[in-house]
């Protein structure tokens, strides 16, 4: 577009502003300065403005100009990048008005060095001033002609109408380039979002995908400001708390410094340490600045590590001999909910304008704002997922628990300390940053707390004595108010964190560690009932989770929980061992007084066997008092065997061979006792079979002859007591048809018993209901100690369910050694 | 004298029998086996009016039987123990038979007896078992020439 004919300007115009709307990019600038060079036929437009830290209206004026952009015809660089106040640039903004400059090479208004001039090869000048939107910040746009034809008045009030115009439009380029950067880093960052919800990602996958979308952030800035560098650093709080790591760079080179952190002498660390942003004109002359910018920044610190004119140098692409533009640089922290989470910093514009502006600054800050709600999702969701984990871990590591203090309070005598450092060991699996542990149980003589069991370098810390004297420490627990944390926990039963233990009211355990730097105390408690605390101390970056305090709570419970049952467990051992005490002073009790009655009652049957025999037959009292002696020592003989038994003692039967002669006469006397016993009322007698026992003849049967009689009198006493009247009682022996044993039965008619009382009958201690009311007194053990006294003879006992007629049959088996 | 003895040990009351019969002249014995029996000659018995009524604390309930008595629930929850006592109340009951004289005879110790004695009439009275008849003659003289 050409201006030939002033008057016609206004038409060219529109052209002009609608060309500088067109524009989206910083870049837009130098189409601008084109369209105004190409206005008037000019080799170049630069558009200056006054350096920040400059003062011009001072006497004599101090600072310097910079080139913010320039087109020059040829596609060159304008490579000088200062100018003093006495150039013509700075002239038309001292003076407020448009300076000509016909004669480059002769005006003494030209700056004193006018190389960059000779070697454009530029013969005249024009340069207007101008004001940036903001009112404060000052500027001129000057043109350069290489030939030797003048600037026309006509061309000079070209520039000097579009002139002004420019700062304008550059604001509007600025407002565009706003919607559209952010509107890009907003669908980056969607879309990594998206991606990294909807797909079955693994954490590594995740972790690249974030990286991506950072790295692709970090170039879509650095393609909005043209500059060389834009960087962003994040901190990842899960993994490495207070490192800011490298997240994405658009830098050339392998970046030498990946990881930053708070309190740091450089910019960065000084963004990170203040939550400010900040922006730096020209790196370049940092030194020279250093006033200024403190009086901005106050304590900062940069000591170019990177040599930053040397890699500028390399990345511009300069000649020899060109100056460098202004290494300008400006960072912004990432910051939610005041949190530092990170920080983005650009440098080095590569192309004009060739600083970053305040405006530029908000932009990054609107940029960081996008990067800081993305970053702290993904560690939200991170840290959800990892929640999620450490409650599966822990759950997994409960139920494990559970089985180890299972197996611990099984034995004869728990070890409950195992159990506590099984504990602690979990404790330390399950909540970041556990780095000390342990558990301080009460001692109820003292009502202190002691340790019971540690976990953690710090304890192995140290001399001996210092490690002894650490564990040895005790807190008493009922002073008011409490006078340590691990009191106050103990008395109120409820969970307490310290996130800074300089700052709570009852810490007091410094003394075991002086360099913790939070903790949370858990009760060791179940119900209402406290027994001791659960100490987790942090001492690096690294805080608690989210959930650390309610898994110490569950944890704490267990622990209570496992502590009670420990207590009982011993309670009962104890208990058990003074009744089994008991137990065997009262067999031994009994043992020994059926002992002190067999004796006697040996004798008096003997006597009364002796008198017997002498006295006139038919004498019924002696029969009689035969029949209560002999009931009176099957008793205390019921009585030695039922202690035995109850003591687990075996019985030992002495064996001898059961002949014919032997097993006649002890049924007969067993009957004929028994049958005394009997109301006569009732008429019910009892009836041996003598035939049925000659296979004893042709087979040789060993018994022991007093267990034998035991037996049969507790069967042939229960046969009188459950017979019904008018009957009579069968004993028989025989041998059995399928096994080949010898038999000794006994048959009656009378109560029934349940095909389901069969295996009662011999229980210990059990009768029928209908037993309970036709006898009265028993016990309940007369066929429990014949099962027993025929297992000891390698025989049984067998009782074949009532018949239909009410026949009950009780066989005693024995087994045949040999035919004789 | 007409004595009623209540005693399921057969062997127990053939002795007592015997005793009654040296020391009292003419003396009848109405033996009586079980609970079940008791309650149902009461009222036979009370009709005869006996002098004394002997009764053993521990009966069994009936003897075994094909068609044996389904014993109350009070029976069947406290059992033989005390069912001696039960026939004790049974004879306070009954307006005839209140003012004869009742000598509980049991192995049971007074102690072992102390609630079940406490507000008993004077018509009752404790005695344990003993292998010498002559307390039980003793006290069933006293007795029945109040």
């Amino acid at each position: 577009m050409r201006f030939t004919d002033y008057d016609k300007a206004s038409v060219p115009l529109t052209d002009f502003v609608s060309l500088a709307l067109a524009q989206n990019s910083r870049s837009g600038l130098a189409e601008i300065l084109k369209s105004i060079a190409q206005a008037v036929d000019a080799y170049g437009c630069v558009l200056w403005e006054v350096a920040p830290g400059s003062n011009f209206d001072a006497d004599p004026p101090r600072g310097h100009l910079f080139v913010l952009d320039q087109w020059l015809e040829d596609g060159r660089i304008y490579a000088f990048y200062d100018l003093p106040p006495h150039s013509a640039a700075g002239k038309s903004v001292l003076t407020g008005e448009t300076v000509y400059v016909e004669d480059v090479i002769n005006d003494p208004r030209v700056s004193k060095d006018p190389r960059y001039l000779r070697r454009l090869g530029v013969k005249t000048i024009v340069s207007v001033p101008i004001i940036f939107p903001d009112n404060t910040r000052r500027g001129a746009i000057t043109l350069y002609r290489t030939t030797s034809n003048p600037f026309t008045e006509d061309e000079v009030a070209i520039v000097e109408h579009l002139a002004p115009l420019v700062p304008a439009l550059y604001q509007t380029i600025r407002v565009k380039l706003i919607f559209s950067l952010t509107r890009r880093v907003d669908r980056i960052l969607n879309r990594a979002k998206l991606t990294t919800h909807n797909q079955q990602l693994s954490k590594e996958e995740v972790k690249e995908e974030v990286g991506k979308a950072i790295s692709r952030v970090c170039a879509t800035v650095s393609e909005a400001f043209k500059c060389i560098e834009t960087s962003v650093f994040l901190e990842d709080r899960n993994e490495a708390p207070g490192d800011y790591e490298l997240a994405g760079t658009t830098w050339p080179e392998p970046v030498e410094r990946t990881v930053y952190r708070k309190y740091e002498k450089s910019l960065t660390g000084w963004v990170l340490t203040h939550g400010r942003p900040v922006r730096i004109f020209d790196l370049a002359n940092f030194e020279r600045d250093k006033l200024a910018i403190r009086r901005d920044y106050h304590g900062i610190i940069w000591t170019d590590s990177l040599d930053i004119k040397s890699s500028a140098s390399r990345f511009l692409n300069l000649a020899p001999g060109d100056d460098l533009p202004p290494l300008s640089f400006m960072a912004a922290p990432i910051v939610i909910g005041g949190k530092v989470l990170g920080v983005i910093r650009c440098c080095t514009a590569r192309k004009g304008p060739y600083y970053f502006a305040e405006a530029d600054l908000n932009l990054l800050e609107l940029v960081a704002a996008k990067i800081s709600q993305y970053w702290s999702d993904w560690l939200n969701d991170l840290e959800m997922q990892g929640e999620n984990q450490t409650w599966q871990l822990l759950s997994k590591s409960i139920s494990e628990l559970n089985a180890f203090a299972l197996s611990k309070l099984n034995d004869d005598r728990p070890v409950e300390s195992d159990i506590f450092v099984e504990a602690l060991r979990i404790t330390r699996s399950v909540i970041k940053g556990a780095e000390i542990m342990d558990i301080r149980m009460l001692d109820r003589q003292t009502n202190e707390l002691e340790f019971v069991a540690t976990q953690g370098h710090a304890w192995n810390q140290g001399s001996l004595k210092e490690r002894q004297a650490r564990k040895e420490h005790r807190f008493h627990v009922y002073d008011t108010p409490p006078t340590s944390a691990g009191a106050h926990v103990f008395q109120t039963g409820q969970v307490h964190r310290i996130p800074d233990v300089t700052n709570d009211p009852y810490y007091s355990e410094k003394l075991i560690f002086p360099g913790v730097r939070r903790m949370i105390i858990a009760p060791v408690m179940v119900g209402k009932l406290t027994f001791g605390v659960l100490d987790i101390w942090g001492v690096g970056e690294q805080e608690f989770p989210n959930n650390a305090v309610a898994i110490a709570e569950l944890l704490g419970q267990q622990l209570g929980l496992y502590h009670y049952i420990a207590e009982t467990v011993d309670l009962l051992n104890k208990a058990r061992a003074g009744l089994a005490e008991q137990v065997k002073e009262r067999i031994q009790t009994l043992e020994d007084l059926a002992h002190q009655l067999k004796s006697p009652i040996n004798q008096a049957q003997a006597r009364i066997q002796s008198a017997i025999r002498d006295a006139p037959s038919g004498d019924r009292s002696l029969f009689a008092i035969r029949g209560l002696t002999r009931k009176a020592k099957r008793v205390a003989m019921s009585t030695m065997l039922f202690a035995s038994l109850a003591g687990e003692k075996p019985i030992k039967p002495k064996l001898a061979t059961l002949d014919y002669e032997t097993a006649v006469r002890l049924l007969i006397e067993a009957a004929s006792d028994n049958e005394l016993m009997i109301d006569p009322d009732r008429h019910i007698n009892m009836m041996v079979n003598r035939e049925s026992l000659s296979v004893l003849e042709s087979n040789v049967v060993r018994v022991d002859h007093d267990l034998l009689e035991q037996a049969l009198n507790n069967i042939l006493d229960n046969a009188g007591k459950y017979s019904f009247g008018n009957s009579v009682i069968e004993i028989f022996g025989g041998l059995t048809t399928r096994t080949h044993r010898f038999h000794i039965s006994v048959a009656n008619v009378g109560l029934p018993i349940k095909p389901s009382d069969l295996h009662k009958c011999v229980e210990r201690g059990w009768r029928s209901q209908s037993a309970r009311l036709v006898t009265g007194e028993g016990s309940g053990i007369g066929l429990w100690i014949v099962k027993n006294i025929m297992e000891v003879h390698n025989g049984e006992l067998h009782i074949i369910p009532t018949t239909p007629s009410n026949r009950t049959e009780i066989k005693l088996i024995f087994p045949i050694l040999n035919a004789k | 004298m007409y004595i009623v003895l209540v005693e399921d040990d057969h062997l127990q009351a053939e002795w007592v029998e015997s005793c009654f019969g040296a020391a009292f002249h003419g003396v009848k014995v109405e033996r009586i086996s079980t609970e079940s029996e008791f309650y149902s000659r009461l009222d036979g018995i009370m009709d005869a009016r006996p002098d004394v009524f002997i009764i053993d604390v521990m009966l069994r309930w009936a003897d075994p039987g094909p068609t044996m008595q389904e014993p109350p629930n009070e029976v069947r929850e406290n059992g033989f123990y005390r069912a001696g006592l039960r026939c004790k109340e049974k004879i306070l009951e009954n307006e005839k038979a209140r003012s004869i004289p009742i000598i509980l005879y049991t192995v049971l110790e007074e102690l072992d007896l102390e609630k079940a004695l406490q507000n008993n009439p004077p018509s009752v009275t404790y005695l344990r078992k003993d292998s010498d008849s002559e307390p039980l003659i003793k006290m069933i003289r006293e007795v029945t020439q109040r």
